[in-house]
């Protein structure tokens, strides 16, 4: 071994670690435990508003209109009898109960539920204004079927409150939730569920499922919980599994239990220290950073033993192993961080912070690797074991062989696959919904699913229509407008329910003209309209006024549209419809559509067009670094053939098996960038050694790749698959759906790189 | 610092029937009000009005009359308050030139969109509440009682306020509105206390803060007028039809 300049600095400073072992083992456990411990300003957040940054325009339209009127934070009980109509005197007074206990959970503002609507009629001149189901008690069979009859041909409450059939209705309560306690959430769902299990006890016949909003994200919460504490171990399991399998030490499965456990601790106390919050997204890091962890550590040993095993001492073993793999560790750790780095272009906060934390694991990964990891294997007697390399090699020297032989039948089958599938990825059609994040074991999902099918749906878009002047909601011609536009939404096909201001006006002109069904239309003049309602906000109780619907100076009022069963596209689509309505039919009142749905419809495009920008500076810092570390210009621009097209490759198939994307899945392209580049950083590099060292042909150059690194990258190919594996496991489609596509993604570019790269190289490089 | 005490329910009685005693015998009032309401946002909207009041024996009557907005104005507000059963409420529409009753005994709904409930303006009669003294304490530097009362109607929007009353004047100084989860929903702080008749104490500001929503409304009385000589003729259901 010709030892140059840098390899002598490598080996005094693997001398060094060996000499000052013990020192070095205590002092850097010390330094990451220090690191560590910012992990406990760590904090997790299960608003599903994290995923928007704060300058996202759909936000502050979001939260604008929530600062105009209320927050529609919301919780539904849906209630419902297997075989009857909900309207009987048992389930009407479980109805009761629920609604009177709604008002005592914490945070709450507001209880909606067909007990307490407010039914208004005439009465000579008292216009009445009371609980539709005030004292059941006192309900003869008759009054229930008078008040069913209210109910069911109320627009404020069918397919919102009450279903068509009347075999569900819901029980919608409002709260505010306090911005400053982040535990509010997991009290107030106890509480919640409480109360459905207290409902289901005292009335074994009725179903109680829920949903709405808030539910969202105590799912999230939930589902972060149960990732981290249900795969964390299936992943330490797997990478005991994998080393001990691979070495047979249990010295060396310790070392990197170690390791990874240190990766992922110095990771989160770094984000602790940062500031940085974890989110469903982001505490997926941790098992990102097992998988990349153990890369590192599998190459220095895997070289130490194979150096015992040709007679060398322990520590002239790990010298030498130490020597070999600093650089090409040094470089794919580098590209690994630079991939997911690359995710701070995406404008979604907790992909950047899950981007940082992984990429903040690698490095500290990398520096255990060169720094604790030598020190602590020299602290005891290892024995190098019969492995599975002997049978590997060769096996690998046939497929060498085959490849080389069928070269041109591979490059050209190759390419044929590969136009095909890169011809499949428009296949992929968009999905960014919220109740499809949770996959289908989740209760959140099955209540949501439930309520979607017989009830209503959980996503809402909601406007802000703006009058002419103060105390403009009145003017004949903006409820004219209002309700032109509510029958054009109540005729599209998504909408489900639609709630507006000029509902309760008809409403009270029929009222205060006697009951009299002729006069259900809107009041005629400004100052009617106006006193109608001064007349109406004065007999409402508490908790049941318009403040929700009008603001303060009465310049706007909101409509809430519940949409049915819809894709992301759909609702794009129809909040495009809408909007372009009101602009030709009610320019004045124009306005956008705001709301969590649009959001998730919108933040696809976003993440997408800004992940582009992402793959790009990516692909020139990793090619820059392959050209600096291959020596070579003309090979570092051929591997963004086999670094690019596997991602490509793998959304291919996915548009011809799944063919629905969300928001993460977009983004696998730039996260497995610097992870995939490894393989080829390490084939390429064996190839060129051959060709430029040792003088080999490209057919004996490519052999001598295979046959010296290809085992180590099936091991870390096998390794990372695994460990992806398990990450898609989880019950959050984001992660899950991510980690499947980049475990294709992965196995794709071992493939890419044995069957595709080779004939490649050979087809350059003509003798 | 408050100065520990037995909650005492007689003695929590004993102050507010000394609260009423203080303001009994006025006659009848006039005033302005200007309510300013404002949202989380920051947004600002007022409402002018007048009130009329007429003490009677067995509860206040009062009338509010609506300037502003223009779409309600001359619209009139007519209550008749009672000690132990629900209010009576007539709304006067002009532009339906109709007399409406109110039917429910709604009164912790929000008034014109404010944070006052018309049971937080209206006149508080002792026995729509159960009370309770709590302690002594210091507001400001004033010495005041502390008591809790309890609404009587069960359809009240509170389950409990706590009221701070100077030891001199009997004065309501602050009062905090529990709800139905028995959690703080709101706070009202009475400002610029004036004295007419040299008895009778009118605070001039009322600023309601809404805790859960962030919303707040200002009430500003001002121009009260006291011995008018009103009759019960000023404050039935025909004088809200003329009322100027």
């Amino acid at each position: 071994m010709n030892k140059n300049r840098f390899d002598l600095m490598l080996e005094r400073y693997a001398l060094w670690l060996i000499r000052n072992r013990l020192w070095v083992v205590v002092g850097s456990l010390l330094m990451a435990v220090g690191i560590a411990s910012g992990a406990r300003h760590l904090y997790f957040v299960d608003d599903y508003r994290a995923y928007f940054s704060a300058e996202n325009p759909q936000l502050l339209a979001f939260e604008e209109l929530e600062n105009t009127y209320t927050k529609n934070d919301n919780i539904l009980f849906i209630v419902s009898h297997p075989s009857a109509s909900i309207f009987n005197a048992e389930t009407l007074t479980a109805l009761e109960t629920l609604t009177n206990a709604s008002w005592q959970l914490p945070y709450s503002t507001r209880v909606d539920s067909i007990i307490n609507f407010q039914h208004t009629y005439a009465e000579g001149d008292e216009l009445v204004v009371e609980d539709l189901f005030g004292d059941i008690e006192s309900f003869s069979t008759n009054d229930i079927k008078a008040k069913q009859k209210v109910a069911l041909a109320e627009p404020r409450l069918l397919n919102r409150i009450i279903s068509p059939d009347a075999k569900v209705t819901a029980v919608m309560v409002t709260f505010q939730m306090p911005e400053a306690d982040p535990a509010a959430l997991a009290k107030l769902t106890l509480k919640v569920r409480q109360l459905a299990a207290d409902i289901r006890q005292t009335y074994p016949s009725l179903e109680i499922r829920l949903t709405g909003e808030l539910m969202i994200n105590t799912a999230f919460q939930e589902i972060g919980n149960k990732d981290a504490t249900h795969l964390t171990p299936l992943m330490y399991l797997t990478i005991i599994l994998v080393v001990a399998l691979l070495l047979k030490s249990v010295v060396a499965v310790v070392a990197v239990v170690l390791l990874v456990t240190l990766s992922v601790l110095v990771a989160l106390g770094a984000a602790g220290w940062g500031g940085l919050f974890l989110t469903v997204t982001s505490i997926a890091a941790p098992t990102m950073i097992m998988t990349l962890a153990i890369a590192d550590a599998i190459h220095i040993l895997v070289s130490m033993f194979g150096f015992m095993r040709e007679g060398k001492t322990q520590n002239e073993a790990l010298i030498s192993s130490f020597i070999i793999n600093f650089s090409p560790i040094l470089i794919t750790s580098v590209t690994t961080a630079v991939g997911f780095l690359t995710l701070n272009f995406v404008d979604v906060p907790p992909f950047k912070d899950f981007g940082n934390i992984s990429a903040m694991g690698v490095i500290a990964a990398f520096m255990l690797s060169v720094i604790f990891l030598p020190a602590f294997i020299s602290c005891f007697r290892l024995q190098p074991k019969q492995t599975l390399n002997i049978v590997s090699v060769s096996a690998l020297g046939w497929l060498a062989d085959v490849v080389i032989k069928n070269r041109k039948v591979f490059l050209l089958s190759m390419l044929v696959i590969f136009g095909l599938l890169l011809t499949a990825i428009p296949r992929n059609e968009v999905n960014n919904e919220i109740v499809k994040f949770f996959g289908p074991e989740i209760q959140f999902r099955q209540d949501s699913d439930y309520s979607l099918k017989h009830l209503t749906g959980l996503y809402t878009v909601e406007y802000s229509l703006p009058a002419l002047a103060a105390n403009g909601v009145t003017e004949p011609q903006y409820l004219a407008h209002l309700e032109a536009f509510t029958k054009w939404l109540r005729k599209r096909p998504e909408v489900m329910h639609v709630s507006a201001l000029s509902d309760i006006m008809k409403r009270l002109n029929q009222n205060l003209h006697g009951d009299d069904v002729n006069w259900y239309r809107l009041p005629d003049s400004k100052e009617l309209a106006s006193q109608y309602l001064l007349l109406y906000e004065l007999s409402l109780p508490f908790g049941r006024d318009l403040n929700n619907e009008i603001n303060i100076s009465k310049s706007a009022s909101r409509i809430v549209v519940t949409l049915g069963d819809v894709s992301t596209n759909e609702i794009k689509s129809f909040r495009d419809a809408s909007e372009s309505w009101l602009k030709k039919n009610a320019p004045q009142q124009f306005t956008y559509g705001v709301g969590a749905s649009v959001m998730f419809a919108d933040i696809f495009k976003r993440s997408t067009e800004t992940m582009i920008n992402g793959v790009l500076v990516g692909m020139l810092i990793i090619s820059a670094i392959l050209i600096f570390a291959l020596k070579s210009l003309k090979y570092g621009v051929l591997s963004l053939l086999p670094n690019l097209l596997p991602a490509g490759l793998a959304f291919g198939i996915w548009a011809l098996w799944v063919g629905q994307v969300n928001m993460a899945v977009s983004l696998v392209m730039t996260m497995t960038l610097g992870i995939i580049v490894d393989d080829t950083v390490h084939f390429m590099s064996k190839y060129l050694r051959a060709r430029r060292d040792y003088k080999y042909n490209s057919a004996e150059s490519v052999r001598y790749a295979f046959t010296s690194v290809g085992l180590a990258l099936v091991v870390t190919s096998v390794a990372l698959a695994a460990g992806f594996a398990i990450m898609a496991q989880s019950d959050f489609a984001l992660n899950a759906d991510s980690s499947l596509l980049t475990l294709i993604t992965i196995v794709l570019a071992l493939i890419v790189d044995f069957l595709f790269l080779p004939p490649l190289l050979m087809l350059v490089d003509k003798d | 610092m408050p100065i520990a005490a037995e909650p005492s329910v007689e003695k929590g009685l004993a102050i507010a029937v000394e609260m009423d005693r203080r303001d009994a015998g006025f006659a009848d009032s006039a005033s302005t009000m200007e309510m300013v309401l404002k949202n989380r946002k920051g947004d600002v909207s007022t409402r002018k009005l007048r009130n009329r009041v007429l003490e009677q024996e067995e509860g206040n009557k009062s009338i509010f009359v609506f300037d502003d907005p223009l779409d309600v104005k001359g619209a009139a507000l007519l209550t008749f308050s009672y000690k132990t059963k629900n209010d009576d409420q007539w709304l006067y529409l002009p532009a339906l030139k109709r007399t409406k009753r109110i039917s429910s005994s709604n009164q912790s709904g929000p008034f014109m969109g404010s944070e006052f409930a018309y049971e937080d303006m209206a006149s508080q009669e002792v026995e729509k509440y159960s009370y309770s003294y709590l302690q002594d304490e210091e507001l400001d530097g004033m010495p005041v009682f502390v008591l809790a009362r309890y609404p009587v109607d069960q359809k009240s929007g509170y389950t409990r306020q706590l009221l701070w009353v100077d030891k001199d004047e009997y004065r309501p100084w602050k009062i905090e509105y529990y709800d139905r989860k028995r959690t703080l929903l709101k706070t009202l702080t009475f400002a610029d206390y004036q004295q007419y008749l040299a008895k009778y104490w009118r605070p001039h500001q009322m600023e309601m803060i809404n805790h859960q929503t962030g919303k707040s409304t200002l009430l500003k009385w001002d121009d009260f007028q006291f011995k008018n000589g009103y009759t019960e003729k000023d404050f039935s259901l025909n004088s809200l039809t003329n009322i100027r």
